[in-house]
């Protein structure tokens, strides 16, 4: 076998099943690959629909409230900042992923606590962007269907920012107990990632295609 | 080329100890379960048979539910301007009854022999992720009780089981049903999305050695497309339900044309996703189907790459039909003659499988026992319905037959005719496999022949009905409009099945008391069957496998028992009792049971009554969920005190290479030293060698 | 598809768990992230184009960032997520639900008529030029004549 490297490690334990799944892959991270592959169409729906409404905020009667499309209140250089921070923490993710296949736990924890913190500071980002939109500018959730898409098409990106965050505190509490798992820290990661390519898309799709 | 040779075992000897000393209870809440019978190894198993035969018979409750739901349809159409039923209730019966059938009913039932027969078929002792398994079984039972409970909670749904917009809006059905009928398929959604990525990786990834892909039987295969087409369908409907959610009780309006919003998504998204549902409930049976033909004919499955590879085609095929369920939208000629041609080219794959189930069947020597009389029916009724279907693909006559009786005979003839009849043979057929008694021969005769002909009864006449313009939803008729006599008809075939039922139950019941007076072991193998779960007893122990086979050939169990002689004439080469496994399992560690997957489940039926009537109720909800997921987390897979902390997957490289199988003792010896570095839970000396 | 799957058994590696050792190293990842930085700004930059060059950028931005966005797509997928390292199992599963995706709504955006949507605030519009209806009393194509 390979990876002479881990030979010294006491605290790592790696996949025991990684070398008798029929293909070789362990079935923690081939599940966390075919629920992202699922992933996909759910965002692919919800892009869509944002697409299909971005046009229509509806001057048609029986509406109240704002009636402009959401995109005319975009501020790009915020979103911009908070698409980086995102984006830094897709790196400091992966470097989390190889302290732990170094098995340095100190590192571990320092990434994991990185990572995790600029996953608050995104979604901090998206709350002041929200609560912006709906007391200045008096977009509400309600007020239009482009505002509702937008909502809900970033609302379940926020959510699964969320979860990816517990998700990392999690790993960061595990990692304080006396076992914690490569692959189980390379598997929220994988994760992380996801989330990140698909802010990727919206960032591009939703926010900069006029 | 059988191979009956006396293979070493490269069974790992992983877990020891079966009387396990008192554990510990992870986070202090629970004990860990130990129990092994009554009704609590019931509700903590991480079995997967005994959770497939959890799916079975809860999705038998709900066929019976969706039957009685039948029967009220049935009894107001008897006769013209019947009152029975008032219109709106009429509308929530047959909304009830459709979901009921097609989310509680087909696709669980499915489940039920996926769960049961995979891991058997591939050789493996349970699936992947057992807890998940349980899971995905509560949450999908949770959320079905949660759905059928807004009968007692204000009425149930009554948008029809594709509940268009603008209808399902809150101006048109201001009840909660509709409420019920999203977050009750979200709950089920989220249930099925978590077992079908099992499912997955477990054909993937815990396949017997030597078990490749085109060696797996072809249920499995069937089994394995319809999950994948589930990892990639049920995203769809959830953002359907999410959107209809967030329109109905947060104030969007993305359905709502007079706001902005377009019906037209709903459709599209709810089709997208309906149809890969279609096949998603019917390539079960199909699978089945092609497992118990070749076994009553004697002959292998005629064409097996062929078999696989138009599921596969289907599987893919079935993501661009969708809008043939939209002709009458008038979503524009370009799109129409699009569809109407890929509808065309998808009967192609399954007119394969019709003619290579016949292929099987010709010059075979035919067993007509029961399940190969479900199986001949499934062919014959599903060849009906197919071609009904190749009728609405021409987009002309499909705006005719658009919401009339000839829909509706058509998706009973594919989903009765095809997946119920195919699954009833299921039942027959691996009866013994799973409870170790036969299910009466001569009752299961009668049951086929009353459901055949109470069935054709019931929807033969439904053609006729739509094409005299009788339309579907609508709760009465008059007696000047000329479908009385089909519709009576139609009503007494309802009737039959219903008999028919009756008879099953009464088999199942009677065969029971029959085998608890007498009982006799039906062996391993009673049909002489082809596939690896007949290798081992009946009924299937806790373990499956002694020793995890190691698999040479398509049809493995079959070529241990026939080979050829000279003449290439079928001989038998050894006695199925010399073939079948029979040795004791001392060294098997299977996966500790669990409650925390039932925990997780309780919790999702609470949010969506909170989501309904007063978010107070999710309060709990959500502390069940959270409490769920952090004590499943903090409880090893395996119970450390119940063994050796070792997952019980099948311990060995995919393909034995030559030296190991030439040296068994020197695998053995490296696996069992990985084992032992990795009982520790601490060292990574297992990969490191 | 049975070729694909034969390939797919032989994915099995002899030495699983290797792809830790031939994974990107930190200084790796390090240039990736730049190079994702580096785009990230040149992708905000499009938004300040139209002032810049005092045009309407707009036919030239969007396809810049729809190239940008596919190429940050594939660096994270394929060196943060180790596409490029892992098993060709895990690629095709994933590359499977992107194209699904894609296929899907593509078709359902084409069907309910997004492309040549005109930006008004009413859905489905008709494309520009619809095509000439028949006329069942007339052999030209085309609406029936007057009267």
């Amino acid at each position: 076998m390979s990876g002479l490297a881990y030979e010294s490690l006491e605290d790592v334990e790696f996949p025991d099943d990684i070398h008798t799944t029929s293909t070789g892959i362990s079935n923690e991270k081939l599940g966390m690959w075919v629920y992202l592959a699922s992933d996909c169409l759910l965002f692919g729906g919800m892009i869509s629909t944002y697409l299909i409404y971005k046009n229509r905020p509806g001057e048609i009667a029986g509406l109240s409230g704002n009636t402009d499309k959401v995109s005319e209140y975009f501020d790009i250089p915020f979103t911009s900042m908070t698409s980086f921070i995102l984006l830094m923490s897709s790196l400091t993710m992966v470097l989390g992923v190889n302290a732990v296949i170094r098995g340095d736990l100190t590192r571990l924890r320092l990434w994991l606590t990185s990572t995790a913190v600029l996953g608050a500071l995104f979604l901090g980002g998206q709350i002041y962007e929200f609560t912006n939109f709906v007391v200045n500018d008096d977009l509400g959730f309600t007020s239009n269907v482009a505002a509702s898409a937008f909502y809900a098409l970033t609302g379940l990106h926020g959510v699964h920012v969320v979860v990816g965050v517990i998700m990392l505190l999690s790993m960061l509490a595990i990692s304080f107990g006396t076992r914690i798992r490569a692959e189980a820290v390379e598997v929220v990661g994988l994760y992380w990632h996801f989330v990140d390519i698909v802010w990727v898309l919206i960032f591009t799709i939703v926010y900069l295609i006029p | 080329m059988a191979i009956i040779e006396d293979q070493r075992p490269l069974e790992l000897t992983t877990g020891h100890d079966p009387v396990a000393p008192e554990a510990p209870s992870p986070l202090g809440v629970f004990a860990r379960p130990k129990a092994n019978t009554g009704w609590r190894s019931w509700v903590n198993t991480v079995d997967h048979k005994k959770i497939g035969i959890m799916y079975g018979v809860a999705s038998f409750f709900f066929l019976l539910v969706g039957g009685v739901e039948a029967l009220l349809i049935r009894l107001q159409l008897s006769v013209p301007g019947n009152q029975l039923l008032s219109a709106d209730l009429y509308n929530q019966v047959f909304t009830m009854h459709g979901v009921t059938m097609v989310f509680m009913v087909i696709m669980p039932m499915a489940s039920a022999f996926a769960n049961y027969l995979i891991p058997l078929q591939i050789g493996a002792r349970d699936v992947s992720f057992p807890r998940m398994n349980a899971l995905s079984l509560w949450i999908w039972l949770a959320g079905a009780i949660f759905f059928n409970s807004s009968w007692l909670l204000g009425g149930g749904a009554n948008g029809g089981w594709f509940n268009y917009a603008p209808n399902a809006g809150v101006t048109f059905s201001p009840g909660t049903g509709i409420d019920f009928y999203a977050i009750g398929l979200l709950i089920m959604g989220i249930g099925s999305t978590v077992s079908a990525v099992n499912l997955t990786v477990t054909v993937l990834n815990m396949r017997a050695p030597g078990m490749t892909l085109m060696k797996m039987p072809v249920f499995t295969w069937m089994n394995f497309v319809v999950q994948v087409l589930l990892v990639f369908a049920l995203p769809v409907i959830t953002v359907a339900l999410l959107l209809l959610t967030l329109d109905r009780m947060f104030g969007a309006a993305f359905f709502d044309a007079s706001k902005g919003g377009d019906p037209f998504l709903w459709e599209h998204l709810f089709w997208i996703f309906g149809h890969p549902e279609v096949y998603i409930m019917v390539l079960p049976a199909f699978g089945m189907v092609s497992e118990i033909i070749p076994v009553f004919s004697r002959k292998p499955i005629f064409g097996y790459p062929f078999m696989v590879g138009s599921g596969i085609a289907i599987g893919f095929m079935g993501w661009g039909v969708w809008a043939h369920h939209m002709f009458a939208s008038g979503m524009g000629q370009l799109s129409v003659l699009a569809f109407s041609l890929s509808t065309l080219f998808i009967a192609v794959p399954t007119g394969v499988k019709i003619l290579n189930w016949m292929a099987t069947m010709y010059g075979g020597r035919i067993k007509f026992t029961v399940p190969m009389l479900f199986s001949i029916g499934l062919v014959g009724m599903f060849t009906i319905g197919g071609l009904s279907g190749v009728t609405h693909a021409f987009a002309p006559a499909d705006t005719q037959q658009t919401d009339t009786y000839y829909i509706v005979a058509h998706f009973h003839y594919v989903l009765f005719g095809g997946a119920l009849l195919g699954m009833m043979g299921g039942l027959y057929f691996w009866w013994p496999k799973m409870f170790g008694h036969f299910l009466g021969e001569r009752t299961g005769k009668w049951h086929f022949w009353l459901m055949l002909v109470g069935f054709n009864l019931t929807f033969g006449p439904m053609h006729i009905l739509g094409l005299q313009g009788m339309m579907r939803r609508t709760f009465t008729y008059t007696s000047v409009q000329g479908f009385s006599m089909w519709n009576l008809v139609s009503t007494i075939g309802a009737f039959i099945i219903a008999l028919s039922l009756l008879v099953f139950i009464g088999n199942v019941f009677f065969s029971y008391r029959k085998h608890r007076k007498n009982p006799v072991n039906p062996g391993a193998d009673p049909w002489d069957a082809r596939s690896l779960e007949w290798m081992i007893p009946s009924p299937t122990p806790e373990y499956n496998f002694a020793e995890i086979p190691v698999v040479e050939e398509f049809d493995e169990f079959w070529h241990r028992k026939y080979g050829h002689d000279e003449n290439g004439r079928l001989v038998r080469i050894a006695k199925t009792e010399d073939v079948v496994e029979s040795s004791d399992p001392v060294t098997v560690h299977l996966p500790s049971p669990s409650y925390w997957p039932l925990v997780l489940a309780l919790g999702m039926p609470l949010v969506g009554y909170g989501l309904i009537f007063n978010l107070w109720w999710a309060v709990p909800g959500v502390i069940l969920i959270v409490a769920g997921i952090y004590g499943w987390v903090m409880e090893p897979a395996t119970d450390p005190d119940g063994g050796h902390g070792h997952d019980d997957h099948h311990d060995e490289p995919d393909e034995p290479d030559a030296t190991e199988l030439a040296a068994p003792e020197t695998a053995e010896a490296e696996l069992v030293s990985a084992s032992a570095g990795s009982t520790g839970a601490i060292t990574g000396e297992g990969d490191s060698q | 598809m049975s070729a694909a799957v034969t390939e797919l058994d032989d994915d099995s590696p002899v030495n699983p768990g290797e792809h830790h050792t031939h994974g990107p190293t930190d200084a790796q990842y390090f240039k990736v992230f730049f190079l994702l930085v580096a785009l990230t700004a040149l992708e905000v930059s499009t938004y300040w184009w139209d002032d810049i060059f005092n045009a309407d950028t707009k036919k030239i931005a969007v396809p810049v960032l729809i190239a940008l966005m596919v190429i940050k797509f594939f660096l994270v997928a394929l060196y943060f997520m180790h596409l490029k390292y892992d098993s060709p199992l895990l690629k095709r599963t994933f590359y499977a639900g992107m194209i699904v995706a894609i296929f899907v709504y593509v078709v359902a955006l084409t069907v309910m008529n997004f492309w040549s949507d005109s930006g008004t605030t009413e859905f489905n519009d008709p494309p520009i030029d619809p095509p000439a209806p028949f006329c069942a009393t007339s052999s030209e194509p085309g609406p029936c004549p007057a009267g």
